[in-house]
């Protein structure tokens, strides 16, 4: 494989365009983080911070209710001048204490929920309910009380704009264009066939090179994609449960944003392995670049742009309001590489469940079970393009 | 090593290019000539487990090429016409990869390599890259490329093309060296290559092949 490497850092094309791609994500990253930084308006009163910060509890939430009541009947009374200065303080307090509770009662009423269809349904449906209740007895979030604008930056990391995932399909692109039609290029393909580790041995070697790339590609657009907010905010904030963000309140995955961000990068890196090996297969049948390049393009730009359409993020950019998904968004995410690539936070945002033969299987594991398959399917198939004789047969594409 | 065309016949379309090929090789140095599209290229491509024949078949040793798979082209060394390299690897690292591939033992390739190396004249420019060598550099390193693993048939379409006269004979040595113990296939449309050297000559006319001289 080392030979394969040295050979695809050769390519100028695809160096610069990786280049390229880290650095767009980068400038992104930054404009993304100063556009949606807040500040914390003032930070909040330490007297008010500390009595309250730290794990959340039934307890405190009742007094900050308390507080927050008893210091707005205060102001509507005495008005601005008279007031206690400290009703903003609680009020930013109370607005995450509240948002706790709330993902606290939702768990809790989701396993009763569960419970009791279990109970009264059969089949297929008592399965549901059963898996229903076990994962959502298993999630014990440890939800902390910490100042709003602390939680909400940390979004900052996960919200970013659809371009960063086009730019890093183009670098696989590319690659896959590279990676088997440079022996064309260099006419290096006759000598390479008529070599005893020529067909099969190169095949899975380039095959290797190409899942372990996009691997690779997935983690270097996390690092690019985190590493202003890190640098700019600290990580001291990752620790806390996913279910503190407005957008996971209902998750049932018990991880914190360290581990979420771990689960992105190796969602998207098997979307990434399952699009290298499609790209790849289109170039196996040509001897120049151009019309696989074109082919791939039309995949994975139809793919994308079908994802960012079906997510109904395209509704909410165009500032019709919010996200509204369409109907066959469900197909895509539960068999396509792209939304694992650009809807990573959908798989994890909520508990669906597909019926595969009558049991209940959670998506996510679905649509990570058919891209492996997908990923094995279309090594086997490129292995018998590759080695079978057709592609001898002395025809120019 | 005996490898034998069988009524190898190969068309694109409508268009015969090989008509009924019945060769054996052995032992020795066999000349292809003829003119540009006579179908020397073809048929060596179609030896070298390349191309495929339309009808019939190559049999190494009795054997099918094509069954033998990966134990035939371990035993073939190849280069074909107009061939072309990685311009970001040296001498050095292109004839290392080609051993590599061609199945040289991991603790016999360096010292292949440089054999290799030496036999061509290149061993001084071992470590530069190859998009700095000139064309007659580049058809001596592919002679390298093709001697590195000391394959028992060596197949050569055009091999002197871009030499200087010195390189040539220099070439013309090296084979009839390897010709006492190899199968030695070596196409050209310039007759004095093959004159002082091949075993038997065949002419390539039209997609059908002549014996013209046996040595012998």
């Amino acid at each position: 494989m080392k030979y394969e490497i040295k050979k695809i850092l050769g390519s100028r094309v695809l160096i610069i365009a990786l280049i390229l791609a880290v650095g767009f994500a980068l400038f992104e990253s930054n404009r993304n983080y100063i556009q949606g930084l807040d500040e914390g308006r003032e930070r909040i009163n330490s007297g008010v911070y500390d009595a309250y910060k730290g794990e959340y509890s039934e307890e405190k939430y009742q007094n900050l209710l308390e507080k927050t009541n008893q210091l707005q009947e205060e102001f509507a009374l005495l008005g601005e001048k008279k007031a206690d200065n400290r009703m903003l303080d609680y009020m930013a307090l109370y607005e995450v204490a509240e948002n706790c509770r709330t993902t606290q009662l939702f768990l809790e009423q989701v396993v009763d929920e569960a419970r009791y269809l279990a109970q009264t349904q059969s089949g297929y449906y008592k399965k549901l309910n059963q898996k229903t209740e076990q994962v959502y007895k298993n999630c014990r979030p440890d939800l902390h009380i910490d100042e709003i604008s602390s939680v909400q930056n940390i979004l900052l990391y996960f919200e970013l704009p659809e371009e960063i995932d086009v730019a890093f399909v183009l670098v696989l692109m590319i690659f896959a264009c590279t990676i088997f039609l440079n022996e064309h290029i260099n006419h290096t393909f006759y000598m390479i066939q008529s070599s005893k580790k020529g067909r099969g041995h190169t095949y899975f070697c380039k095959i290797g090179l190409s899942l372990i790339f996009a691997c690779m590609l997935s983690v270097l657009q996390t690092i690019s994609i985190t590493i202003v907010p890190a640098i700019r905010s600290g990580m001291g904030k990752l620790g806390y449960p996913i279910q503190m963000s407005h957008n996971l309140m209902y998750s049932p995955y018990n991880l914190n944003f360290w581990q979420l961000v771990i689960v992105l990068t190796l969602l998207r890196a098997i979307g990434y392995m399952t699009l290298v090996l499609l790209f790849l297969c289109a170039t196996l049948f040509f001897k120049k670049n151009i019309v696989p390049f074109a082919i791939n393009l039309f995949l994975g730009g139809g793919g994308m742009f079908l994802t960012y359409m079906a997510s109904g993020r395209f509704y909410r950019d165009a500032r019709y309001g919010v996200a509204r998904t369409f109907g066959g968004f469900i197909y895509l995410k539960k068999y396509s590489p792209f939304t694992m690539i650009s809807e990573g936070m959908n798989y994890i945002g909520k508990f669906e469940m597909v019926n595969v033969l009558g049991q209940p299987v959670s998506l996510l594991q679905h649509v990570m079970v058919i891209n492996l398959i997908i990923i094995a399917f279309l090594t086997v198939a490129g292995y018998l393009a590759y080695t079978q004789n057709f592609r001898r047969m002395g025809v120019s594409m | 090593m005996t490898l034998e065309l069988k009524n190898i016949c190969k068309s694109y379309g409508k268009k015969e290019v090989l008509k009924n090929i019945n060769l054996t090789f052995q032992t020795g140095i066999y000349g292809l000539i003829g003119s540009n599209g006579a179908g020397k290229s073809t048929m060596m491509n179609i030896m070298a487990d390349v191309l495929d024949a339309t009808s019939g078949e190559v049999l190494c040793e009795g054997q099918n090429i094509q069954q033998m798979g990966d134990n035939y082209r371990a035993k073939i060394g190849f280069l074909p016409q107009n061939v072309g390299y990685y311009g970001n690897f040296t001498a050095e690292k292109t004839v290392e990869y080609f051993g590599y591939l061609r199945g040289v033992d991991k603790k016999q390739l360096r010292e292949r390599v440089e054999k290799s190396l030496e036999v061509v004249n290149l061993l001084n420019h071992a470590k530069e890259k190859v998009k700095t060598f000139s064309g007659g550099m580049k058809q001596r390193l592919g002679i390298a490329v093709t001697y590195v693993s000391n394959p028992e048939i060596m197949i050569f379409d055009e091999p002197t093309v871009g030499l200087d006269p010195e390189e040539r004979e220099r070439f013309k040595r090296f084979i009839l060296e390897l010709g006492k113990t190899k199968t030695i296939v070596l196409s050209t449309h310039i007759i004095s290559d093959v004159e002082e050297v091949a075993d038997y000559v065949i002419e390539m006319k039209e997609g059908i092949a002549y014996e013209r001289f046996d040595k012998n």
